[in-house]
């Protein structure tokens, strides 16, 4: 006490490690702390940043030319190496000429022809195939293209040492380059024909195409005098002298008698002539739009199947014409600037004998007539040149323009060249050579086709379509997310039919009507229930549950109504009971409500059968197919429901007050009976109104079954198994939730209500349920939001196809399992990926919400029911 | 709290009242027994879904007597019982059987009788190309219990079931009646066993090591390849050092390989020859038999003794024939590393941030809404974080570290695809949430009256949460923790994106330094059910080996739930006790 402040301040003073602690673990904590909440915020962040990329334009990055070696020759084809070095231009004389594409250099020169003059050619538009055909009636089957080779320094004519990596030099017949490894990469240009392959017939060839079908070629030829021919080439090595055989087998096509405008015969020779991919087409074409589409899948039979005015008879011509990759979708070009997709497909109603019709499913605008269409030899692109000398770039599966260039001057675009790789583009106009890098990113998903129908390749009519991946290189993606969040939102719906209201019943009469040390046992069993994992209940209810229910489903759709039936008219047998028993027997009401659940179970056994005979012609799953039985039935069980709401309020309404009025006087026995009877009247006025309305329902010629209806063809896996099981998956969290709001309602309320007279059933409904209501809300968007996001069940549950139906007994995919099922497979960074990311985002951005509105609603309950 | 009947002394009273009855509507009987209906199924659904999963899982393990059973027709099966079933039998089914069977069917119909069938696990899939066979009940013409059948359990094929006829030791027939046959078996098996095991163990992990050296040896090159070129001296030196190396290590594959050799040599002069029920001979080397026993012969004893060792073989071996037999002990030691893995990863950050969150940062609406944000991420779905492990993890960190670290084993990836570490970080993330809740939830039930007083004797901030908070709140980490590793342990579709395989060649963990390989990828047993259950060939087959890995994972779980329940019930008491 006699020490002086100052001195005691001094003893006592704060060790400097305590100090040092107290800040080091500040900071770390905070360092740590602030961490660890930005990476799990981080995870939405990552998920945007590779979503993003999708949506990102595609861009294009000029690259220096210098025109091109020759002038005033006839070009019948532009083509462009792989990496971008080299080009190569095939002329009408019969030469070849590769060139630089920086420099104009010319590297290497090829003679095709030796005197015969070409009369006709078709290029392959995936590889590096040809085929030309000449005045003397022969044709030749051919590939131009680039060698690519890795030399060792030594012999390549130049010191290795001055290739530096980015640049390439010029070797004989073609370029060098160091590769990013440091290898060096040598490209030559590669000419290969095969012996030429008379036709029997007279004249020279006008018009030629080929399709590879797999090393078996054919190749359709038409002649100046009208002789349209089809020739299988089979090729093969004869085995003592190497030398490669070709034998052709030719089969005349009919050239029908049609309008003299279009009649080959008569010399009316068309402009264009294409093959499908599989042979199994051929169209000819003539400027004024009209198209004849020949069947010739069995060859000896060729017929015109369809006769296609393109254009319809305006005064537009086709300048134009192309087929894409894989050969299905048929490219025209029109001098109003206009480019028509077209292709078959399969048509339910059609007018053509091959009960095939040709579609035109988008058009693509542009600027000026269109004189040149380069199709990509990789994915569903194409470059498109116009009359003004723009260049637009398009991804034909939903029409969208992903980038628009421009030549130096305004003249037509004559030639146009796609990179193998996609990767650049070449044009040719009177104003010299262009050369383009292109990064065309990611065209096929755009928000529109992600998001509403589109009309995919072979397809009737647009359509949401999710089919990500095929075996085939010329597969067209579909990209429709619909399906999937339609999938997502089935399951849920289904799910939280089935789990809410059992959950929330429970939860009230558990924390309302139960003593609390049972309560808190069962509470902790579903609470154990929650933690199960999910891939248990997937394997019960794919392995277990569906098969068992596929065997009585009548049974357990009879159960739907048998079981709370059954609970019901326990009750009313039980207010029978005098009041003394009653309350004697109270505490082992638990005990009734379980022993009542077999008597429901049996009920269903008994009565399902009997259902499936009275409604369903004896077997529900033949009358699901839809061929058997009327409709009377299934509107029935759809009503059914209804029907009891309907008829409860009715006889409420009618009855309740005549039966409180009663209640003043008579016994309670009586009343009892009289309650009974009501119950017993409520059934069947239930069964009368949807007896009578499925009735009237089904004369008005309404089925509900049918593939965009409730009911439809029974498959094992589908929406009812996963509602059955996901609902259970979801009981636990959202009985938890809801039975802690319940139990969070002030025990003064209750004590309050019950003091002024309430029973306890009108102070659970008036009083407690009121108070806890946002409680019980965010419980079920909890219970939303796990439904939404659930993996395994679904995955394993759902049957996995895409499907946009309905049907509550067909299966689905969700936006989750869809994810599980093809991230795997899926290459990084493609557009494949990036869509499954989006479909990950979709799903975060759901649970998130629905998450956010229930904690918001949760912590305004918790400050209610503090004021409380 | 139900209304107390009125006491009768009342009604005693002389003026008799009419007293205002309570309502029988009023009561809301009908609601309350559907409410409790509503609880009712519940438990029964849960119950039955338990019962199910302990019932199958139980008695998937217990040998079952084999029964012979001829038909009608001269067919002949031999198997096991899995189980029966009633099915619908109409004309049309009727009419597809052929004669002798038909007058079985006709028999049922006339009598409008359902009729019954049963599964037959009839084995042999080498001999027949069938695992089980439908038995039509009537079409069975005789069934018994023959005395001699023996259930084989293969290393290939399934199981078998015959007749033992012969033993033969270097062909050479040493038994030729059941008795012996048996008695053969039973003296040479133990010690085939013991060889074909070590012979395992040499070909699995002494040649492992091996490869694992030579593989460490061809790095070593390449690392020089790549930093000097492949022309310099250094790579030529570095050649030649990997050569002598490779010869070194080669001999000693030799001796291995040697060593293997002989065991196979000494295990394949033993062979028994069983006949089957159809009378065809089978000649199944000892080496290929796993477990065998006269299933009709055996007593409770041999019985209980047979179960027990399938449960030991299942907790302890690994699978064999595709999963769907054998043991899960790869998926328990994945199962348990990544959990482990995840538990490291995940409480220290998680505490971390609900420390910054409650007793650092200021309580405002920043504060608040991360919070929500948190306890948001809790719900948003497992998959979400798995697509997040696999492009973030996987793709962006684990390609980064290939190429500054492995870049002598690319193009193969080494962190770059799937594994441990990627899968036990991902589910961190997934569990983080619930750490951090749980944490906070803690540190907030510490009372602030425990905080002043160490303020008050003059602790620091520091001092206070590391010697009263943190001690206090540690059960309520730990029920935190436990409550994650059981999510962790049950989670799967995450898994099935970042590294859990259906058949993991190697452990995550073994002997070859650095012992601990976080990259590889790991069997799970979660995804284990997924895919045995789901992917399986032989799905027939493979269904009660799912039942008992599901039994065991949700004995897994239910013990860490159990276990956070007992924490969580001490830390309330414990604070009862240091209230004020």
């Amino acid at each position: 006490m006699t020490d002086s402040p100052r001195k005691r301040q001094r003893r006592y003073r704060t060790h400097w490690t305590v100090t040092a602690a107290d800040r080091a673990a500040t900071g770390w904590i905070t360092v740590g702390g602030v961490g660890t909440i930005l990476a799990v915020l981080g995870v939405c962040v990552f998920l945007v940043s590779v979503v993003v990329p999708l949506f990102i334009p595609g861009s294009a990055e000029p690259e220096p030319t210098a025109g091109v070696p020759w002038t005033d020759r006839t070009l019948i084809h532009l083509g462009v190496g792989e990496y971008q070095t080299m080009g190569y231009a095939v002329f009408l004389d019969g030469s070849v000429e590769a060139f630089r594409l920086d420099t104009g250099e010319p590297l290497a020169s090829h003679q095709i022809t030796d005197g015969r003059t070409i009369t006709a050619w078709a290029f392959s538009n995936e590889g590096e195939g040809l085929v030309l055909g000449f005045d003397d009636g022969s044709f030749e089957l051919g590939t131009i293209g680039f060698h690519v080779d890795f030399p060792d320094g030594d012999n390549l004519g130049v010191d290795p040492e001055t290739v530096t990596m980015g640049d390439a030099v010029t070797v004989e017949n073609g370029v060098v380059q160091r590769t990013p490894e440091g290898q060096l990469r040598r490209l030559r240009l590669a000419v290969e024909f095969g012996e030429p392959i008379q036709v029997d017939a007279t004249g020279a060839i006008a018009k030629i195409d080929f399709v590879d079908r797999g090393g078996s070629p054919m190749v359709v030829v038409l002649t100046a005098s009208g002789d349209f021919r089809a020739n299988s080439v089979r090729q093969y090595e004869n085995l003592m002298t190497g030398e490669v055989v070709s034998q052709v087998t030719a089969v005349d096509l009919p050239t029908p008698d049609t309008d003299p405008a279009h009649h080959i015969r008569e010399g009316a020779l068309p402009r264009y002539l294409t093959l499908n991919g599989a042979g199994t087409n051929i169209y000819v074409g003539w400027p004024d739009g009209v198209l004849h589409r020949y069947d010739t899948r069995d060859l000896e039979n060729a017929s015109v199947a369809e006769r296609v005015p393109l254009l319809h008879g305006t005064s537009a011509r086709l300048t134009a014409f192309q087929s894409l990759l894989g050969r299905t979708t048929l490219l025209a070009g029109v001098s109003d600037g206009r480019v028509l997709v077209c292709f078959p497909y399969n048509a339910t109603d059609s007018r053509t004998p091959d009960g095939v019709q040709l579609a035109t499913a988008r058009e693509m605008d542009g600027p000026a007539s269109v004189t040149a269409i380069a199709p990509s030899p990789r994915s569903r692109m194409i470059a498109v040149g116009y009359q003004d000398g723009t260049i637009r770039i398009f991804q034909v599966t939903n029409g969208s323009l992903i980038l628009e260039l421009h030549a130096d001057t305004p003249d037509p675009i004559e030639w146009l060249a796609v990179a193998p790789k996609n990767d650049g583009l070449i044009a040719l106009s009177k104003g010299g050579l262009r050369h383009w890098r292109i990064d065309l990113r990611h065209p096929e998903a755009t928000l529109a086709s992600l998001f509403l129908p589109v009309w995919y390749e072979g397809y009737e009519k647009p359509e949401h379509v999710w089919q990500s991946s095929s075996g085939t290189d010329d597969f067209e993606p579909k990209f429709g997310l619909w399906p999937l969040v339609f999938g997502t939102l089935k399951a849920t719906f289904y799910s939280m039919l089935f789990g809410i209201p059992l959950a929330l019943l429970a939860a009230v009469f558990s924390s309302e009507f139960m003593a609390s040390a049972l309560r808190t046992r069962i509470k902790t069993l579903i609470e154990f229930m929650a933690s199960l994992p999910s891939v248990v209940l997937g394997f019960l209810a794919a392995l277990v549950f569906a098969p068992f229910v596929q065997k009585v489903v009548p049974t357990v759709m009879v159960g739907f109504v048998t079981l709370p039936g059954a609970f019901l008219l326990s009750a009313y047998v039980w207010q029978l009971l005098p009041h003394q028993w009653a309350l004697r027997l109270e505490r082992y009401r638990v005990l009734f409500l379980v022993a009542i659940l077999p008597v429901g179970i049996l009920l269903a056994a008994v009565l399902g059968p009997l259902a499936e005979r009275l409604l369903f012609v004896g077997d529900l799953r033949l009358w699901l197919d839809g061929n058997v039985g009327s409709a009377f039935g299934g509107w029935v069980m759809l009503l059914l429901p209804l029907a009891a709401v309907l008829a409860t309020v009715m006889l409420s309404r009618v009855a309740g007050p005549w039966l409180r009025e009663r209640s003043a006087v008579r016994g309670a026995r009586e009343m009892a009976a009289f309650d009974l009877a009501r119950f017993g009247a409520g059934i069947g006025l239930t069964v009368a109104i949807a007896a009578v309305v499925a009735w009237l329902l089904g004369q008005l010629g309404l089925d509900p079954r049918g593939s965009n209806s409730f009911f439809d063809t029974y498959v094992q896996r589908n929406a009812l198994i996963v509602g059955f099981v996901m609902g259970f998956a979801i009981i636990p969290i959202i009985y938890t939730i809801a039975e802690d709001a319940l139990t969070s309602v002030p025990e003064h309320l209750r004590a309050a209500s019950l003091g002024a007279g309430a029973t306890p059933w009108q102070t659970a409904t008036r009083i407690v349920i009121p108070a806890a209501m946002s409680g019980l809300f965010s419980a079920i968007m909890i219970g939303l939001g796990r439904a939404v996001g659930e993996t395994m069940i679904v995955l394993m549950a759902a049957g996995n196809t895409p499907l946009l139906e309905m049907n509550i007994f067909n299966g689905f995919r969700t936006l989750s399992a869809n994810i599980a099922v093809e991230l795997p497979e899926a290459v990084r960074d493609s557009t494949h990926y990036r869509t499954l990311f989006l479909a990950a985002l979709l799903l975060f951005a759901m649970t998130f919400m629905v998450n956010t509105v229930a904690e918001i609603v949760r912590i305004r309950f918790r400050r209610k029911t503090q004021q409380l | 709290m139900i209304a107390k009947p009125p006491r009768t002394s009342q009604g005693r009273s002389p003026q008799r009242r009419t007293r205002a009855r309570t309502s029988l509507l009023a009561r809301g009987e009908p609601m309350m027994w559907l409410t409790g209906g509503s609880l009712a199924v519940c438990l029964l659904m849960i119950v039955g879904l338990l019962g199910l999963i302990f019932a199958q899982g139980l008695r998937t393990f217990w040998p079952l007597p084999v029964v012979e059973v001829k038909l009608v027709d001269g067919t002949i099966y031999m198997g096991e019982i899995t189980r029966e079933e009633t099915f619908e039998l109409s004309e049309q089914l009727a009419a597809t059987y052929g004669e002798s069977r038909a007058a079985g069917a006709r028999e049922l119909l006339d009598e409008g009788r359902e009729a019954t069938r049963r599964l037959v696990r009839t084995g042999n899939f080498d001999l027949t190309n069938t695992h089980f066979n439908w038995v039509e009940d009537f079409d069975v013409a005789k069934e018994h219990d023959p005395e001699w059948a023996v259930v084989l359990e293969r290393r290939a094929w399934g199981r078998f079931y015959g007749f033992p006829a012969r033993f033969t030791i270097d062909g050479n027939t040493v038994a030729s009646t059941p008795q012996d046959v048996w008695e053969q078996y039973n003296e040479y098996h133990n010690d085939v066993s013991d060889r074909f095991d070590r012979r395992y163990h040499l070909q699995r992990f002494d040649f492992g090591k091996v490869h694992a050296k030579l593989e460490k040896a061809r790095l070593e090159r390449r690392r020089v390849e790549m930093a000097s070129g492949p022309d310099s001296e250094a790579y030529r030196a570095a050649k030649q050092e990997h050569d002598a190396r490779v010869a070194g290590i080669e001999g000693e594959k030799q001796r291995l390989s040697g060593e293997i050799d002989a065991l196979r040599a000494e295990n394949d002069r033993y062979a028994v020859v069983f006949t089957t029920a159809q009378g065809e001979e089978a000649t199944i080397p000892m080496a290929d038999i796993v477990r065998a026993y006269p299933a009709n012969l055996i007593g409770a004893g041999g019985k209980v003794a047979i179960y027990l060792s399938r449960w030991k073989e299942f907790l302890t071996a690994e699978p064999r024939e595709a999963n769907s037999e054998g043991g899960v002990w790869p998926a328990i030691v994945g199962t348990v590393v990544m959990t482990l893995l995840m538990s490291i990863v995940v409480v220290p950050f998680g505490v971390l941030a609900a420390l910054y969150l409650r007793e650092y940062a200021k309580e405002g609406p920043l504060v608040s809404s991360v919070r929500i944000a948190v306890n948001n991420l809790a719900g948003v779905p497992s998959i979400v974080f798995g697509v997040f492990g696999l492009g973030f993890f996987c793709y962006i960190v684990g390609a980064s570290m290939d190429q500054v670290l492995f870049s002598a084993k690319l193009p193969n990836p080494t962190y770059g695809k799937g594994g441990v570490l990627w899968a036990s970080l991902t589910l961190a993330l997934l569990t983080l949430p619930v750490i951090i809740v749980a944490t906070e939830e803690a540190l907030s039930a510490v009372p602030s009256s425990m905080r002043q007083g160490s303020y008050a004797c003059g602790a620091s901030k520091w001092q206070t949460i590391r010697r009263i908070v943190l001690p206090r709140a540690m059960p309520g980490i730990m029920t935190g923790l436990i409550l994650a590793m059981a999510r962790g342990a049950g989670e799967v579709a995450p898994l099935m994106l970042v590294g859990a395989v259906k058949l993991a060649p190697d452990l995550p963990i073994d002997a070859v330094a650095p012992f601990l390989h976080p990259e590889r990828s790991f069997m799970h047993l979660g995804f284990h059910i997924y895919d045995v259950g789901f992917q399986s060939q032989n799905s027939e087959a493979a269904k009660p080996m799912v039942f008992t890995t599901t039994l065991l994972l949700i004995t897994i779980i239910a013990a860490l739930n159990v276990a956070a329940v007992m924490i969580r019930s001490r830390l309330r008491k414990k604070f009862t006790v240091s209230q004020f």
